[in-house]
């Protein structure tokens, strides 16, 4: 519990909470982790697209408000002359920040399914390569095998009913 | 004797700005002539300062140099060929914010935080003394290179919080309290390192957990108007309704009418270098929770509820507490006014002034 006689306050126990408000708190969580500061990696590119999302968004409501009230009665005047103006410019500049963002969406995905395809063939190569290097590993076992443990010759098999599956689907 | 003041930006309403006219009522008490020299003058300011480019002082008079470093300036590259002209340059840090804050909303306001940070190290070796407004920033001082950093709060007139607040705000105000439940406050820039998006975070979770009819009020202009935008959305994408307002251009006795009706100051901030806001809750009785960042902890001493984690629920549970009425509540609000008192004018102007002495006899 919070300490309410002023200093650090403890570790908190969680009231008992609906899985509804569990829902909204983790919801919360996510909204506000979001907007947090973060050092952000040269090779972040979620980041960067989330960057780039962050500041395409150009807002025609310039603010009027001033201590000044025949400054403020400027503002809106000036504010209401314009405002068809830059709406119009905002819009196309919305619109080439959305293109711009969802292009980098589509990007960080493509190179998301790039990076897993390629570390699957990574895995698969090193498979392979161990695989080679224990055949390239077989023909010193058999050198080192004694001549007498060798396996006898097959020879073809006397019972003619014990005829092979091929033999026997001809 | 003379002690001149520099600064980038003299404006109503600012901190800094405020804390420049204070140290200048200081030196003329105590006998120094002293005059404000800024790069920028807002208008209602245009008497109380000059252009810096006008000052022509010879190097022949005596007087001392104090500048005001919170920003980037042209002031700083002029101040260091008066130092190395041989006039006696001193400062008073009133601290940088990280550009990482910056960086993703307002790309420009990094590059100067970075301008800023480089004219701190490069005017180093020019300032043998500095005054800090809290320990942490004097310590950031030092990791900088300064040889010394003397703490010295802010100057703030506390006695100002006590004029009547607007009436036809607090009316409105008070007749809208009648039909809502707890109201949070939080006064400050609307700037990434505030993490204002934490305090709607946190208050979303109070209103779902514990008070369904809360009401939040963030107060403050935009340095970061995409920062301000997002938090617009979040409060549409958190269904929170007209439950947050977000309000700048305030006047000072509307400000007053609005602290007169809340409930708790929420701080979520991760970087401050004194948070006078703070200050302000608790000269007015109004309880803080804070998150323990940076200086916040050193100007909140033990008066209020400092957390470490800065959850949604974490923090909606502390204000659960601070709220409710009874000895931990008047112990709360009295502690705080206890604490204010420390930084009162009278205090830390004579702070201020045996800084000056000590610095001026050594």
């Amino acid at each position: 519990m919070p300490n309410s006689n002023g200093g650090r306050a403890p570790a908190v126990n969680a009231p008992d909470l609906s899985p509804e408000a569990f829902l909204y708190i983790e919801k919360v969580r996510q909204t506000t982790k979001r907007l947090s500061a973060r050092e952000r990696a040269p090779d972040d590119l979620s980041g960067a697209v989330q960057a780039v999302r962050d500041v395409a968004t150009f807002d025609v409501e310039v603010p009027v408000a001033s201590r000044r009230r025949e400054l403020e009665l400027v503002k809106t005047g000036v504010k209401r002359l314009s405002v068809w103006y830059m709406r119009y410019l905002a819009e196309q500049l919305n619109a080439f920040g959305k293109s711009v963002s969802d292009l980098g969406d589509s990007l960080a995905k493509r190179t998301d399914e790039l990076a897993s395809v390629s570390d699957g063939l990574a895995v698969r190569l090193g498979a392979v390569e161990e695989r080679l290097k224990r055949l390239e590993h077989v023909p010193a076992v058999l050198k080192a095998v004694p001549a007498r443990t060798k396996p006898a010759p097959v020879r073809a098999a006397r019972n003619p009913s014990k005829t092979s599956p091929r033999k026997a689907e001809q | 004797m003379r002690i001149d003041q520099y600064l980038p930006t003299l404006a109503p309403h600012d901190a800094i700005g405020n804390h420049t006219l204070q140290t200048r009522r200081v030196l003329r008490e105590a006998g120094y002539k002293s005059d404000i020299w800024a790069e920028h003058v807002h208008p209602p300011l245009g008497r109380e300062a000059k252009p810096y480019l006008d000052d022509h002082h010879g190097p022949g008079e005596e007087r001392v140099l104090l500048y005001h470093s919170s920003t980037n300036s042209s002031m700083a590259r002029w101040l260091q060929q008066r130092a190395q002209g041989g006039e006696a340059l001193i400062s008073h840090y009133h601290n940088i914010t990280p550009a990482l804050y910056f960086a993703r909303w307002e790309p420009a306001i990094a590059s100067a935080i970075e301008d800023a940070r480089r004219e701190l190290s490069m005017l180093a070796p020019h300032i043998p003394f500095s005054f800090a407004d809290s320990g942490y920033n004097a310590a950031e001082l030092v990791e900088c290179g300064y040889h010394e950093a003397v703490v010295c709060p802010l100057l703030v007139d506390l006695e100002e919080y006590h004029r009547p607040p607007d009436q036809a705000t607090l009316d409105r105000l008070r007749r809208r309290r009648e039909h809502s439940g707890t109201q949070w406050l939080f006064v400050g820039r609307v700037a990434p390192n505030k993490c204002q998006h934490d305090v709607i975070g946190a208050f979303a979770v109070y209103r779902r957990v514990f008070d369904p009819e809360a009401r939040l009020t963030l107060v403050g202009g935009a340095t970061s108007p995409h920062y301000l935008r997002a938090l617009e959305r979040m409060v549409v994408e958190l269904e929170l309704g007209d439950s947050v307002e977000i309000l700048s251009g305030l006047g000072g006795a509307e400000l007053l009418a609005h602290w007169a009706v809340t409930d708790v100051f929420v701080c979520l901030s991760e970087h401050e270098g004194f948070c006078v806001p703070v200050l302000e809750a608790m000269e007015l009785g109004v309880p803080v929770v804070a998150y323990a960042a940076t200086a916040v902890p050193e100007t909140l001493g033990d008066a209020g509820v400092l957390l470490d984690d800065k959850g949604p629920l974490a923090v909606a549970e502390a204000v659960d507490n601070a709220v409710r009425p009874g000895p931990a509540w008047d112990r709360l609000v009295s502690a705080g006014r206890d604490r204010a008192a420390i930084f009162s004018l009278a205090n830390t102007s004579k702070q201020l002034l045996a800084g000056i002495e000590g610095y001026l006899a050594s």
